[in-house]
């Protein structure tokens, strides 16, 4: 799962930046609004700070959101009254954490929009044959134990995030390599090759030229 | 009886009023036993008129006891109804005696024999409580002397004076007492009523208060309270702000806190948690930083006073301050000097100027590079002191520079971490010691310059606000370029 984290509070930045890998999670961290708006695209959810400082977050989630960018978005500010969290969940924040805030809450959330966005009912995500404990990282195909690369698994993340839907290409790239050219597109068929030699041909579907669909 | 001491404006003017009353009253009776005292001599005229009808009437025809009694009887009743007063049988007396020193006839209280020879020239004489006159008739066939007791005319002066005068005087006096008392207490009621409404007010409600009637004598008093008040608000609303504000501030670095811990508590190698060790040590120092200077500021804000302004040598005071903060520069590799007199007298407040130093230093060392230069000056300027902190790190933008002295503000894009009440910290010792910081570029032409002017004399006082229009003489530290932009 990839998270961006806009947060100008230096310590607090590179704490939860760690907290979030910890949690094997991929974490994003930027300390501007336009940077967190160039980062925006290849995420599954971003955790928003409100005051930063070349603008407002809110400003930030309503661009975001009038651009038809659904992402997920848990806006964490300092700020916790009524009316800041009802403008926050107005402006299109699924969720509100007033700090100081439990780091297990925080990603327990984030965990569950993420669920709420597949449409699974538990963070085991099942899919078909297909199992996925995204808490601690592994897949059963027909109750039987996969082993994964890391790669291998963010592929999979990425495919399930949107199952029964197309991903292009281009997304499953930057989702595995970010915005670096590191990796080519050639990279990327290796690897869906991989995972389709572990979990079976059928379960992804190629779209020639545009990218891949999980079948359940 | 307590009570009848305490304090009161009603009882004040009513004292005043009662002790007017006493005084008009006393001249008043003054005026009438004067008065009293002339008629007293009215009456002894007609005590001789007396005399002289008892000495005529009785020497008409044939001269007996009986018939000058039956006169002097007579003469009794004339003089009643022709007086004010009663006169006693037993206050009247009468001698009347022949040409030839006989005794003709006498009252029964006329007491010793008083012949003609025994009176003086004036015919008056005091016997006892007796007031005697004498008249011959004119005839000189007869002598008449009539007593009048003394009790007679003291109860017709006292009659004048207190019947008459003074008991009417006195009450009427009284009446316009309890009239005044009633006035001055229906006066004072705008008064009560203000009070009333003061005292009914909510601990919150700080809105003006109203005189109703608006009357000329309550008005400064409103007036004044609702300046007080209008102060007084502003206060609490700067003090709300400021626990907003702190409140506010104090929520990321417990965020930080709780991030740091969860990083530790889930940190599985030994590598990994030493890392996350120093971190949480960080982010502690860092909340502990954060309230220690939220305390001073609260500390500087609340004061109204000067305090505990001492006399203290500026320059041997800055040497104490910057070889504290002389390992911090060093571990940073950086080159801190002092050019200061050896000595300079200087009167302020020892802790607050401390702070002054402390955060001046404390944010050079921190925002510029490694082997950065931190200059510190100070010197004597006529009537000022001028200190200087300058570096030449990367500087202020032109555009902040007039926010960076706000409470909690942050340069944007810092890569620092800091409290944002270092520089509002400096600005308030500042203020109290009645000078003025500004802040402009540092060493050649880069980095930053905090430009502190105090006044030699700074008796501590009350926050002076400097105008910021007025440009100080001797600011000669300050480079000309400072508060606007240079390339490079």
């Amino acid at each position: 799962m990839r998270i961006l984290l806009v947060e100008d509070d230096l310590q607090l930045g590179a704490a939860l930046q760690r907290a979030l890998e910890q949690a094997l999670m991929d974490a994003v961290w930027v300390r501007r609004c336009a940077d967190g708006l160039a980062h925006c695209g290849n995420c599954d959810a971003i955790l928003l700070d409100l005051t930063l400082p070349d603008g407002e977050g809110m400003d930030l989630l309503r661009q975001l959101r009038d651009a038809g960018n659904t992402v997920p978005v848990i806006v964490i500010t300092a700020r916790d009254r009524l009316d800041d969290r009802l403008r926050a969940l107005e402006s299109g924040a699924d969720d509100f954490l007033s700090k100081p805030f439990d780091v297990e809450e925080m990603i327990a959330r984030l965990r569950a929009v993420r669920r709420r966005v597949g449409g699974y009912a538990s963070d085991e995500w099942r899919l078909g044959g297909l199992r996925i404990d995204t808490v601690r990282h592994q897949v059963w195909r027909d109750e039987q134990p996969v082993e994964l690369s890391l790669t291998e698994f963010r592929l999979l993340m990425a495919l399930a995030g949107m199952p029964k839907q197309l991903v292009s290409k281009d997304r499953l790239h930057r989702r595995l390599y970010g915005d670096s050219d590191d990796g080519s597109l050639n990279a990327l068929e290796v690897h869906i090759h991989n995972l389709r030699k572990k979990l079976g041909a059928e379960l992804i579907v190629t779209v020639r030229g545009v990218g891949y669909r999980l079948q359940g | 009886m307590r009570a009848l001491f305490r304090p009161s404006i009603l009882r004040r003017v009513f004292l005043f009023q009662a002790l007017l009353f006493l005084v008009i009253w006393l001249l008043l009776l003054a005026g009438v036993s004067f008065m009293a005292f002339q008629r007293g001599e009215d009456f002894e005229k007609s005590t001789v008129v007396l005399a002289s009808a008892l000495a005529e009437f009785s020497s008409v025809g044939q001269v007996d006891a009986f018939q000058i009694g039956e006169v002097a009887r007579r003469l009794q009743r004339i003089n009643e109804d022709m007086s004010d007063g009663y006169i006693q049988p037993d206050e009247f007396a009468y001698q009347v005696w022949s040409a030839d020193g006989r005794l003709l006839a006498r009252s029964e209280n006329a007491g010793g024999n008083l012949p003609p020879d025994t009176f003086p020239q004036d015919e008056r004489l005091q016997r006892g409580d007796w007031q005697w006159v004498s008249r011959w008739s004119s005839d000189k066939r007869l002598y008449a002397a009539v007593g009048i007791r003394d009790s007679f005319f003291w109860r017709l002066v006292w009659q004048e004076i207190w019947l008459h005068n003074a008991i009417a005087a006195l009450l009427i006096m009284l009446f316009l007492l309890v009239t005044a008392w009633l006035g001055l207490r229906s006066s004072l009621r705008p008064l009560r009523r203000f009070a009333q409404q003061v005292a009914r007010r909510s601990p919150q409600d700080l809105s003006p208060v109203t005189v109703e009637g608006d009357y000329a004598e309550l008005r400064p008093l409103a007036a004044s309270f609702n300046d007080w008040l209008g102060r007084l608000r502003q206060r609490m609303e700067a003090d709300r702000a400021f626990y907003s504000d702190a409140a506010h501030e104090l929520r990321t670095p417990l965020a930080v806190l709780a991030a740091q811990l969860h990083v530790l508590a889930e940190s599985d190698s030994v590598a990994d948690r030493r890392q996350a060790r120093a971190r949480l040590e960080q982010g502690i120092q860092r909340a502990g930083g954060l309230v220690s200077q939220l305390l001073e500021i609260a500390r500087l804000e609340n004061r109204q006073d000067g305090g505990c302004a001492e006399p203290l040598d500026l320059a041997v005071f800055a040497r104490e301050r910057l070889a504290l903060q002389a390992d911090r520069a060093l571990e940073k590799d950086q080159q801190l000097s002092l050019d200061a007199p050896d000595h300079l007298a200087w009167r302020g407040e020892r802790t607050a100027l401390a702070s002054l130093l402390d955060n001046l230093l404390d944010n050079a060392i921190r925002y510029i590079p490694e082997r950065g230069r931190i200059e510190v000056q100070l010197r004597q300027d006529g009537d000022a002191v001028l200190l200087a902190v300058c570096d030449d790190g990367p500087g202020i933008p032109p555009t902040e520079r007039e926010q960076v002295f706000d409470r909690f503000y942050r340069l944007p894009d810092s890569l620092v971490g800091g409290t944002g009440l270092g520089l509002a910290i400096v600005r308030r010792v500042v203020e109290l010691h009645g000078g003025e910081v500004k802040v402009g570029v540092g060493l050649a032409g880069r980095g930053a310059g905090f430009y502190v002017r105090l006044p030699a004399t700074a008796a501590v006082g009350p926050l002076m606000l400097a105008d910021p229009d007025s440009k100080p003489a001797g600011f000669a530290l300050l480079p000309a370029e400072s508060g606007s932009a240079r390339p490079g």
